[in-house]
């Protein structure tokens, strides 16, 4: 089960997340605004490929909100900032064998990262970045 | 308009104060700083405080007296120090009064503080899947700025070298030892690229301020530096700040640059003029970041800044006399007012072992979540 309902959409293997484009102005804004704002936006979905903009690791388990995986100890993760073309930077989880060798300006791709699950085990899923491997670049 | 004067300033020390709560250290503060200005508490026309996570401000009031006396609760995040003294300057700046105390305390509980998603305009899985964390903004504010400007970890490292340096010549820091750069830079990484002593931590402490206006100051004869730039802003679309799932592509100023640059237009002084600061540092990255968001050296300069020991105590630009947050943690209500203290105490030469030598101009600049910057300069009085 996904996280949210409205962040990101998988068609055909492709991940996308889904954004809100303001109707008066343009303005592109992620997530999707909930409750009373939502009225002004459109949904879109934002570009699927982009470029590293910042990143670290999350190196201590986070206190509550933060919802650890039920059935598995704590590892550390990153976390990140991708350029997304041209329209916006958001911020995710990064999924990478060796985080500490991410570079700035890499190219990266959203993707379905399964961070934790429910008492049932059944995965729950947000999205995330995971960096382009060179071959599946060119 | 009357000019305004900081003419008594009092602080409870930083760090871990076993049996005293919150509200304990914040009297203290207070009494420490109508003492320090000669004035009795019956004489204040006016109070503003506030406190974080240590409940209302204004319950000083029954220790201290109860006189009728008006008392507002001040409540801006981490600049609630700074709020509260803008607003006792605009108070007495504008003639409606001529003596007021400012106050600010806290006291946290140990380890990285846990906000909430919807307090904060947020959705819940924002917070479940380990994005809400200050300390990854910290991280990957710097990180970036490291690659853009070229600065290296070793720079870093001399931040929090030399706020531990400072840290053991002020009574009211909370870490009194020094650290060495080696082992600053080899302590357990937090988050990527800032180690456990990189970053500040959460503690207690409590500081108060007598601020008078220039008729007072003369009437009771009281003394003290006066406020020459004064300015708390707030963001704007553009820039980077804590707790953003998304980043607009255009980027633009911080809130630090606005108001550095209104205060430094107010006090019509340069950052070349300022004798003495206090940046905020809530980790290494923050301080060298502020160094140039201030105004103080360009994008990439702080590299040979700090390797040449220009922010050190006897360097050109002392940075953080008294360790800062690095050295003297944040208790996010007293955080900003103790950097007006020891301001204070630096233009009244009275800061001993850690004087700057002839210090005239202090300025310092508080910033904290969701954006927001305050800078004061203050001026000794001869």
């Amino acid at each position: 089960m996904k996280v949210a309902d409205q962040l990101f959409e998988t068609i055909e293997g492709v991940t996308y997340l889904v954004a809100g484009r303001d109707r008066h102005n343009g303005e592109v804004l992620f997530p999707f605004p909930r409750g009373g704002e939502s009225e002004r936006y459109d949904p879109i979905t934002l570009p699927t490929t982009g470029t590293l903009w910042s990143w670290t690791i999350q190196r201590f388990q986070p206190k509550p909100p933060f919802e650890p995986h039920p059935d598995q100890a704590f590892k550390p993760y990153g976390v990140g900032y991708v350029r997304l073309g041209d329209v916006l930077i958001v911020e995710g989880r990064i999924l990478a064998d060796d985080p500490q060798s991410l570079v700035i300006g890499q190219p990266m791709r959203v993707v379905v990262d399964s961070f934790s699950a429910t008492a049932a085990g059944e995965p729950i899923d947000t999205y995330a970045f995971a960096p382009i491997a060179r071959q599946d670049a060119q | 308009m009357t000019g305004v004067h900081i003419v008594g300033a009092g602080i409870h020390a930083f760090g871990r104060s076993e049996g005293m709560s919150g509200l304990d250290q914040g009297v203290f503060a207070c009494r420490a700083a109508l003492a320090d200005a000669g004035v009795g508490w019956s004489q204040i026309q006016f109070g503003f405080g506030g406190s974080s996570a240590s409940g209302n401000a204004d319950a000083v009031m029954p220790r201290l007296g109860l006189t009728g006396v008006q008392f507002i609760n001040v409540a801006n995040g981490c600049a609630t120090g700074g709020s509260a003294l803008l607003s006792a300057y605009w108070a007495i700046k504008s003639g409606e009064f001529d003596l007021g105390l400012v106050v600010g305390f806290d006291k946290h509980p140990r380890g990285a503080f846990s906000p909430d998603p919807a307090k904060w305009g947020l959705p819940e899985w924002y917070g479940r899947t380990g994005l809400m964390l200050t300390t990854q903004f910290f991280s990957l504010k710097i990180q970036r700025y490291m690659a853009q400007y070229g600065i290296d970890s070793r720079t870093l490292g001399r931040v929090a070298e030399k706020a531990f340096e400072n840290g053991v010549k002020a009574d009211h820091a909370w870490r009194r030892e020094a650290v060495d750069l080696d082992m600053i830079l080899s302590s357990e990484m937090v988050s990527d690229p800032l180690t456990k002593f990189m970053f500040c931590a959460p503690s207690e402490g409590g500081a108060a301020l007598i601020l008078a206006s220039d008729r007072k100051t003369r009437e009771l004869g009281l003394t003290g530096p006066a406020i020459r730039g004064a300015a708390v802003r707030t963001r704007l679309p553009g820039s980077f700040e804590v707790f953003s799932p998304s980043l607009s592509v255009e980027r633009g100023p911080s809130p630090t640059e606005l108001a550095s640059r209104a205060a430094f237009e107010m006090a019509a002084v340069g950052p070349e003029d300022i004798s003495v600061a206090q940046l905020q540092d809530t980790d290494c990255g923050a301080e060298i970041m502020h160094m140039a968001e201030n105004g103080f050296c360009a994008d990439g300069d702080q590299a040979a800044w700090l390797a040449e020991g220009r922010t050190k105590l006897s360097g050109r630009l002392p940075v953080n006399t008294d360790g800062g947050c690095l050295a003297c943690g944040e208790p996010i209500g007293a955080s900003g007012l103790r950097q007006i203290y020891e301001n204070v105490q630096q233009l009244r030469g009275r800061a001993r072992q850690r004087q700057v030598a002839d210090a005239r101009l202090g300025y310092s600049q508080v910033y904290g979540a969701p954006g927001i910057s305050g800078v004061v300069i203050l001026e000794a009085v001869q």
